[in-house]
């Protein structure tokens, strides 16, 4: 891939930590800033889509990020918790936007739920998939973004715990319940299409 | 092991995330209870559907143009930034002093007169007045280049005025430069908000002029807030005369400030 920013050598740029990159960009080196915004770009991007669950707003969430983490760099403190900061702002600004268009408390009886499968089939895949989907986008919003960071984005219940400014063991029962919460939706949905 | 402890322990034992004594505790409290297996199932199940989940995935464009773009942005607002952390800290102690004097004023004032509210925004404002109209007739560009050295020049002079020892620097100042954060925020909160101001005021819209009061008054409490944060953690570094002095001097800081900034662009041309 060329972009003018590679001139640099590509090793560098893989072993240059966060806290690093983020020194530089301080310290005058604009090119270190594009060197984070293509290490978390699309990390970001899956992010901001799966809380907002539109295409075009994670697009522009991810780029609201970005210019956010450049207007407010020069306050982080401690650098080596970039990573913890850059999910913070994203989640944020998710949210912000998920109040702005009040689909903040997005009720389930309003989204498409598949009804093609017939009384004897189990759920159809793609209808729990969709169940799925909805049963998570009505968690409390720390349940649903320890249910995401933990499982698509790797981060450890510690990293959780800073964005969302709590414990370990809390972020745990977060994700905990909210799993059991969708587990409990799946199931009455096919118990009650067992009942049919 | 409690089936409410089990349950929290679930993801890890699925992904194998867990030492070998844990794991077979785990393990055989889910062989033997029934309630915990019918669990311990439809939770694997959940994860399954979760983790299979496909999403859109952006066009290979954005990835490619995002991060030129970025750079691109920073390039207009570098300057500011990359300053503003290095060498803008000296402005924001500035105004900090001027800040706790304004705080202390009243606090001491307030034993032997009674000051009204009116008094205090006054007072306030004369402060905040002082500092930007010296940020708004200088020149920029210079004052990034200058920057350096005056914050320098400004810790000699604070340095000399409150008879800092070495020590004393050493504490006070990372305090300041720390506060300075905070402050940056404010002065632009501030900026902004009197800017909305004024613009209301030109338009004649009520509402808009009854936010803009609003969020006059919310950035004001939360700074004052954090000045007496502030206060109290210098309070703890200074003498009683050193803390005094510093009060004296911080009514002079737009006026020393002006004056090194010229000293300097004099000499530099
Ligand atoms: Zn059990």
């Amino acid at each position: 891939m060329s972009s003018t920013y590679s001139q640099q050598p590509a090793c560098n740029r893989l072993v240059e930590t966060d806290s690093d990159l983020v020194q530089l960009f301080l310290e005058g080196n604009r090119e270190s800033l594009g060197v984070l915004v293509e290490r978390y770009q699309r990390a970001l991007y899956f992010l901001c889509l799966r809380i907002v669950q539109n295409h075009d707003d994670a697009l522009e969430l991810v780029q609201k990020t970005f210019l956010q983490v450049l207007e407010k760099l020069h306050t982080l403190q401690k650098t080596d918790k970039f990573k913890t900061w850059i999910y913070r702002i994203a989640i944020n600004l998710c949210y912000n936007l998920l109040r702005e268009k009040s689909l903040y408390l997005r009720v389930l009886s309003d989204l498409p739920v598949c009804t093609e499968s017939t009384r004897d089939d189990p759920l159809a895949r793609e209808e729990e998939e969709l169940l799925v989907r909805n049963a998570l986008s009505q968690l409390s919003p720390k349940q649903r973004i320890s249910i995401i960071l933990h499982i698509y984005h790797n981060l450890s219940y510690q990293e959780i715990g800073e964005i969302l400014g709590c414990q370990e063991a809390t972020v745990r029962s977060h994700f905990h319940l909210g799993i059991k919460k969708i587990s409990n939706q799946l199931r009455k949905k096919i118990g009650s299409q067992h009942a049919m | 092991m409690q089936c409410n402890t089990v349950a929290l322990y679930f993801y890890d034992y699925l992904k194998s995330r867990l030492g070998w004594f844990k794991t077979w505790k785990i393990k055989k409290h889910i062989e033997h209870c029934i309630n915990c297996q019918s669990d311990f199932e439809a939770f694997k199940h959940t994860i399954h559907i979760l983790e299979s989940e496909r999403v859109q995935e952006p066009s290979p464009h954005f990835f490619t143009a995002l991060p030129q773009q970025i750079m691109e942005q920073s390039k207009a607002s570098f300057y500011a930034y990359s300053s503003s952390k290095k060498t803008r800290w000296w402005a924001a102690a500035a105004a900090v002093l001027v800040g706790i004097t304004s705080g202390l004023v009243l606090l001491f004032s307030s034993q032997h007169y009674e000051w009204g509210q009116s008094v205090l925004w006054t007072f306030f404002n004369r402060d905040v007045w002082d500092l930007s109209s010296f940020f708004h007739k200088v020149d920029e560009n210079k004052l990034i280049t200058l920057a350096p050295a005056i914050e320098e020049k400004f810790k000699v002079i604070l340095t000399k005025e409150l008879r800092l020892t070495d020590q004393d620097e050493s504490r006070l100042f990372p305090v300041l430069k720390d506060f300075s954060y905070t402050m940056k925020e404010y002065c632009y909160s501030y900026g902004t908000a009197l800017a909305a101001l004024t613009v209301a005021i030109e338009k004649e819209q009520p509402k808009e002029l009854e936010q803009c009061l609003q969020d006059l008054h919310q950035i004001r409490e939360k700074w004052s807030n954090s000045r007496w944060e502030l206060l109290q953690r210098v309070r703890m570094i200074l003498s009683k005369e050193q803390f005094a002095r510093f009060l004296l001097f911080s009514e002079r800081v737009p006026e020393e400030l002006r004056n090194i900034y010229s000293e300097l662009k004099q000499s530099k041309g």
